[in-house]
């Protein structure tokens, strides 16, 4: 089999499962989940291939099967191997606190490096932009303060409980916060429209292909 | 008799009081306990001046004193006419008046004791004598009119009294006792109560002087069963004999009546003759009484004991039939009314009527159809008090009725019925079971510890967390001891099940499966270290209403007799203990329920599940969950199975209105594929607008030299490919056309895939080819490195190790690349499918400033990128400098490509052609570009390169710039003029990083100096310039003169279009980069000639069709959107409708 064949095939595959994904419009059946099945088999076998040969395979090369390797390189290279290892006793019921050990690491250097990022690459930047767009215009910039104000109003839980035991809040926090619902609504609106967009733009390209393939592209 | 009385305390004591206040009982009319406390019987419901004051409670030993005495009897005399208390005493007008009643010697104060032996005491009243004293009243003459007993009747200590005592002084002359007199009485012999403490002293006068409750005069046959047969004690607890000189008292002072009546005394003939049923020999009573006979001395207590004296007095009396009748004869009538009658205690344990229940007894033919209870051999669990019964030897002298009549009596009346009507047929068992044979002590514990009476292992059950609380209620074993207490004949000791019950817990509460648990919860774990919400269910589970004292069955009191006290009246539920249904809701809440029931039009007999209780779901026990289960199960299946026909019926619903939403979609869709009539809607432009994020992105690439590296990162996957495959496409092109080095990364493995399938189409499209001018070739042209794994801490060391991660490609050689930061790079592009990961980067890798960072995003990520979009500020802040979304800016991209490169410029779909399209003609002549827009029905497929390039509108670079020469951005370019500005200006001036004076200064130009124009705004009012260093910023026009340009471009043709694309800022490289590209395009080969030229073969109509769909697809997409609107919109008016007219129906 040469690769136009293979193509071709390849080509045609992708046709006939691309019918079977649609076929869900028609209600769950065996041939969407069959075609949904062969995706993520699919996808996770590659995933694995990959992240063997481009992962782990260099990983070794670079640390235990180099020439120069010493000990402590030798060990180096084992500890993500024994890190795994510890995680995979989690199936173990008895076993399963040892790895405990290498979700602390993920957890923990994760939550670290999120929280590091989310403040030097999200909140610092944004409102320094927020205050930049207030000076570059006017109305435009304070229409942004504005939502991002209420918004933030609007997520505080911060009140006061009243004799009856009611939380209340003021009225010019209730009002600055249904503003920020506002904002948060038309923000949640984007969003779908969006993915409304996004599912329209990915139907629309598989609609071409079917043509293409029909007409003998 | 007074407090004072009773309340002696020991001699010796320090709270005792003097002999005066000892004796004020004939007084203290007012200040008298309850006459119940003198009297010998257990208390009674018959007033108090029926009782019999002969028999004086129990008196602290050595509390008589004689001189009190001798003082009361010398006043009485003189006091009897005054204060007439002793006359007014029932014990004194009987004593004037009749014969004195026939006390028991041993219940006799000791002092009239001493007086009876001395004359004819005076007799209770007639009505105040107990039945059997009437009745042996009634042999005896009529009691004369009382008098005061005469002086010589008066023995003579009482005959002396106004002589001098004889013997030591009572009182030394100090005042206080002689010692005289005091070593008289350590003379006296001692007595068993001197053995008593103060408390114990003073625990039987409380107990003397308390009224019993109706539990304690209700005789309690277990308590009986538990103790043995009390003994005679010596004596009653009333004065010593020493005290009151009993030892000197002889036979010969005994009374008349006394000595009159004992050689009487016989037992009736029914007794004889029971004894006779039994085979047992008759009992010896006139030896017994022979002291008596021979009139030598009193009889001891230990002999004289009152039923013996009684039976010996009343031996012919016909109501005594038999022993038993005897004994209860000999209780007085109102304490007998007191007692409940044997029906009651029938009732009570549980047991057949003795008229009518026992008729088996009597035939012994029909001993099969006894009661199992009473065949059952229980030999083992034979009480103490049978044992002694069975022991006993009839031939002594009949064990006389006890002073304290407890239920003893009534028990030993029972037990005697019972065998005097089992007698004449005793069965092997009864002689088995009345005959068990302990020697001691010890065989009799033993005989307890046998295997048939041994407990349940409920102790082990209830230390599993989990007990199964239905297979403990449903012992086998404990069903058994259940059944072996029910029987009369073999009562286990009360304490023995009180004990294992006590360990059980359920000593207080309900005895229901909850209790039993949250019981053992809180013993195991304090109140205090449960947590808040635990702590208030506590609360609440203890301010719940009581359970309905229903009071214990009359099954369960017969079961386990013993324990009636400690089981709560909530009734035992086999197999499903301690549920919700236990719950006794009190009156409001029953209300409310009624209530709610009404408003919900529930009827009440509708059987529902009930949901389990708090206390329930919070203590898990299995036992609990299986019975729930168990008992939910039918109502469960059967509103599972009205929930799965709900499910039903709304899935068909669903169904039906999802397939004819998606039938409308796909058909809006579609239909622009075929129909012309519906492509609706203006195409994308073909130019992004000056100042938008679009033109930025396109900028960013724009500004690529040769060489450059520039970091693509494909985050996405299968999902996202139909969107961003088409932008990551354009980005690759653009940036492979300005000869930089794309360096492609993905933390998906999918991505990488993704970005490897793009530059294999690109690879393999010769027009790409043939624009670049060379084969696309992996690590020189491009290189795709393996995926980062770890995700966002793979970014993190992306970032800060770009070396080592970017050392290995994805097909695992070696790149070659040296890089040490991201500033190396000279623009970084950021195809994202999802917002997190665009955040992802944004926040993790670190973009040096002046470096353009471009995010490709898709619509649906598009929201949440935004924020992170700093228009105007290209990577100042660390944000994007520009953005592209979804296909409408691919499809401006291409057109933009296809602008500067028109014939190299290939499809965006994946199938593109193998070949050059027929219709894309080396000639690049731009048409009108309202062409997609005026003419819809003549679709593409026969023109798309001229549509593309109509609508690029190549700007005019003399009119654009204002200047004759164009400008260009590469200096690489080569014959392309350059165009240098002139600082014209009296002070330095500042170039800033953006088109305004809110950017900060980059540098300062003093005036004079020379720099690179590369580019402008659309009104001219700002130059971008590129400094000696290399360094890019903004200039303000009216600071910088354009020089002339080295070389004199080629005018580029006018278009039309130029307006459109007005806003493009930099364009004047882009029409130098396009006649570089120009330039460099390769001539056709002649085949390739021929090919263009040649009639479209079938397979050459592929790529127009490709091409063709391009628009199609946006149509599609524009009557998707309206389709969707449409549907959404309807659907909302629908539900509003529907809300409405629902809230009017109600």
């Amino acid at each position: 089999m040469n690769l136009a064949n293979a193509d071709t095939i390849g080509l045609w595959a992708g046709f006939v499962f691309t019918l079977m994904i649609f076929s869900y419009v028609l209600g769950d059946n065996i041939l969407y989940r069959l075609a949904v099945y062969v995706f993520v088999g699919l996808a996770a076998g590659y995933i694995v291939v990959v992240t063997v040969e481009g992962v782990l395979l260099p990983w070794l090369q670079a640390t235990m099967f180099t020439a120069e390797a010493g000990v402590g390189e030798q060990a180096l290279g084992l500890a993500p191997f024994a890190l795994t290892l510890l995680l995979l006793l989690k199936a173990s019921p008895r076993l399963g606190n040892a790895g405990a050990i290498a979700l602390a690491f993920i957890v923990g250097v994760g939550a670290a490096v999120a929280l590091v990022g989310a403040i030097t690459g999200t909140l610092l930047p944004l409102a320094s932009a927020t205050g930049g767009a207030v000076q570059l215009d006017v109305l435009n910039g304070f229409l942004l303060f504005l939502g991002v104000a209420s918004t933030l109003v609007y997520f505080q839980y911060l009140a006061r409980r009243d004799r009856a035991g009611a939380v209340r809040r003021s009225l010019v926090v209730r009002t600055v916060g249904a503003l920020g619902q506002g904002v948060v609504i038309i923000t949640l609106a984007a969003l779908y429209a969006g993915a409304v967009l996004t599912s329209l733009t990915i139907f629309s390209e598989r609609v071409a292909f079917i043509l293409a393939r029909m007409t003998g592209g | 008799m007074s407090d004072e009385f009773q309340r002696r305390p020991p001699p010796g004591h320090p709270e005792e009081p003097d002999d005066e206040a000892f004796f004020n009982w004939e007084m203290a009319d007012d200040e008298s306990p309850p006459e119940d406390e003198l009297s010998w019987e257990p208390a009674g419901d018959e007033p108090p001046d029926a009782e019999l004051d002969w028999q004086p409670a129990l008196a602290p030993p050595g509390a008589a004193s004689m001189d009190a005495v001798l003082d009361w009897l010398a006043n009485l005399p003189q006091e009897d006419g005054e204060a007439g208390a002793p006359t007014e005493e029932p014990w004194f007008d009987a004593a004037s008046s009749a014969a004195p009643p026939p006390p028991p010697a041993d219940d006799l104060p000791p002092w009239l004791k001493q007086a009876d032996a001395l004359e004819e005491p005076a007799a209770p009243a007639e009505d105040d004598l107990p039945p059997w004293l009437r009745e042996a009243d009634a042999a005896t003459e009529p009691a004369p009119t009382p008098e005061p007993p005469p002086a010589e009747a008066l023995p003579p200590w009482l005959a002396g009294l106004d002589e001098e005592i004889v013997g030591p002084p009572l009182v030394s002359d100090t005042g206080e006792l002689s010692e005289d007199w005091l070593a008289r009485a350590e003379q006296l012999p001692a007595t068993g109560d001197l053995g008593l403490t103060y408390d114990e002293w003073m625990a039987r006068q409380e107990a003397a002087v308390r009224v019993p409750d109706v539990d304690e005069e209700t005789p309690d046959l277990s308590e009986a069963f538990d103790e043995p047969l009390p003994e005679p004690t010596p004596g009653t607890g009333e004065l010593p004999a020493w005290a009151l000189g009993l030892e000197e008292l002889d036979a010969s002072a005994a009374p008349d009546w006394l000595r009159e009546e004992t050689p009487s005394v016989r037992l009736p003939a029914e007794t004889k003759d029971r004894f006779e049923e039994f085979n047992l020999p008759e009992p010896a009573l006139d030896a017994w009484f022979e002291p008596f006979d021979a009139e030598t001395a009193p009889p001891t207590p230990e002999e004289a004991r009152p039923a013996d004296v009684l039976a010996g007095l009343e031996p012919e009396s016909p109501a005594q039939s038999d022993w038993a009748a005897l004994i209860d004869s000999a209780q007085p009538e109102a304490e007998t009314a007191s007692m409940p009658a044997p029906q009651d205690i029938f009732e009570e344990l549980g047991l057949p009527s003795p008229e009518t229940g026992y008729d088996f007894l009597d035939q012994p033919a029909a001993a099969s159809a006894a009661p199992e209870w009473f065949t059952e051999p229980e030999a083992a669990a034979a009480p103490e008090w049978l044992e002694e019964l069975s022991g006993l030897d009839l031939t002594a002298p009949p064990e006389p009725a006890q002073p304290e009549p407890e239920a003893a009596p009534a028990d030993a009346d029972l037990l005697a019925a019972l065998r005097g009507a089992a007698a004449p047929e005793p069965g092997p068992e009864e002689f088995e079971l009345l005959e068990p044979s302990f020697d001691d002590l010890d065989s009799l514990l033993a005989s307890y510890e046998a295997p048939e009476v041994r407990l349940p292992t409920t102790d082990r059950n209830l230390l599993d967390p989990n007990p199964d609380i239905d297979r403990l209620l449903s012992d086998s074993e404990l069903e058994q001891i259940a059944a072996r207490r029910s029987t009369p004949s073999g009562p286990t000791p009360p304490d023995d099940s009180l004990d294992w019950l006590r360990e059980m817990g359920v000593s207080v509460g309900p005895v229901s499966a909850a209790a039993i648990l949250r019981r053992q919860a809180e013993n195991e774990r304090p109140l205090e270290e449960l947590n808040e919400r635990l702590q208030q269910l506590h609360q609440r589970g203890q301010e719940l209403p009581p359970p309905a004292d229903s009071g214990p069955s009359d099954a369960l009191q017969t079961l386990l007799p013993g324990i009636k006290q400690f089981i709560a009246p909530t009734p035992v539920r086999a197999g499903l203990p301690g549920l919700s249904g236990e719950l006794a809701l009190s009156p409001q809440q029953l209300e409310k329920v009624s209530l709610l029931r009404t408003l919900a039009a529930v009827e009440a007999e509708t059987p529902r599940a009930q949901p389990p209780s708090a206390i329930d779901l919070t203590y898990e026990a299995r036992g609990l969950e299986e019975a729930l289960e168990a008992e939910l199960e039918p109502v469960a299946a059967e509103a599972e199975a009205a929930a799965a026909a709900a499910t039903a019926r709304q899935r068909r619903r669903l169904k039906l209105d999802h397939l004819l939403i998606s039938l409308a979609l796909a058909l809006a869709v579609t239909l622009p594929f075929f129909v012309s009539a519906l492509r609706i809607g203006d195409l994308p432009p073909v130019a992004f607008a000056a100042g938008s994020r679009q033109e930025a992105a396109f900028e960013g690439l724009n500004r690529l030299r040769p060489g450059d590296l520039a970091l693509v990162a494909a985050e996405y996957g299968p999902t996202g490919a139909g969107e961003l495959d088409g932008l990551l496409d354009a980005l690759l092109r653009h940036a492979l056309l300005r000869g930089a080095r794309p360096v492609l990364v993905s933390t998906n493995p999918l991505g990488v895939l993704h970005a490897q399938n793009v530059l294999n189409r690109l690879a393999g499209d010769p027009t790409f080819i043939a624009q670049l001018g060379r084969e696309l070739q992996s690590g020189r042209d491009y290189v795709m490195v393996r995926y980062l794994a770890g995700s966002t801490i793979g970014l993190r060391v992306f970032s800060r190790n770009l070396g080592t991660a970017l050392a290995t490609s994805s097909a695992g050689t070696a790149t070659g690349l040296a890089m040490t930061t991201a500033g190396d790079f000279a623009a970084i592009v950021i195809v994202a499918e999802r917002a997190e990961d665009v955040r992802a980067w944004i926040e993790q890798v670190t973009t040096p400033s002046g470096k353009p960072l471009i995010a490709a995003v898709s619509q649906a990520a598009a929201p949440l990128s935004e924020p992170y979009l700093l228009p105007g500020s290209p990577a100042a802040h660390g944000g994007f400098a520009g953005m592209l979304v979804g296909y409408r800016d691919a499809y401006t991209y291409r057109a933009l490509l296809q602008a500067i490169a028109p014939d190299t410029t290939p499809s965006l779909e994946s199938e593109a052609p193998r070949v050059i399209p027929s219709e894309a003609t080396a000639t690049p002549a731009p048409s009108d570009a309202t062409t997609p827009q005026t003419a819809p029905s003549t679709p593409a497929p026969a023109e798309p390169g001229t549509d593309e390039a109509a609508a690029t509108g190549l700007p005019d670079a003399t009119e654009t710039a204002g200047s004759p020469a164009p400008i260009t951005g590469t200096p690489e370019a080569p014959a392309l003029p350059v165009i240098t500005g002139l600082v014209a200006a009296d002070s330095a001036v500042n170039v800033r990083e953006g088109p305004a004076r809110t950017f900060a200064p980059v540098a300062a130009l003093q005036p004079g100096s020379r720099v690179q124009v590369i580019g402008r705004t659309a009104d001219s009012q700002w130059y971008q310039v590129r400094l000696q260093d290399g360094r890019e910023g903004w200039i303000s026009a009216e600071l910088l003169t354009l020089e002339e340009p080295a070389a004199t471009p080629t005018p580029a043709p006018t278009s039309s279009a130029r307006r459109d694309a007005n806003a493009v800022v930099s364009l004047i490289s882009d029409a130098g980069l396009e006649r570089a590209a120009q330039e460099a395009t390769p001539e056709p080969a002649p085949e390739q000639q021929d090919e263009m030229v040649a009639e479209p073969t079938p397979a050459q109509t592929v790529p127009a069709v490709g091409i063709a769909y391009r628009d199609e697809r946006w149509y599609g997409m524009t009557l998707g959107i309206l389709a969707a609107s449409a549907i959404i919109g309807l659907g909302t008016v629908g539900s509003i409708i529907g809300s409405l007219f629902r809230g009017r129906r109600r």
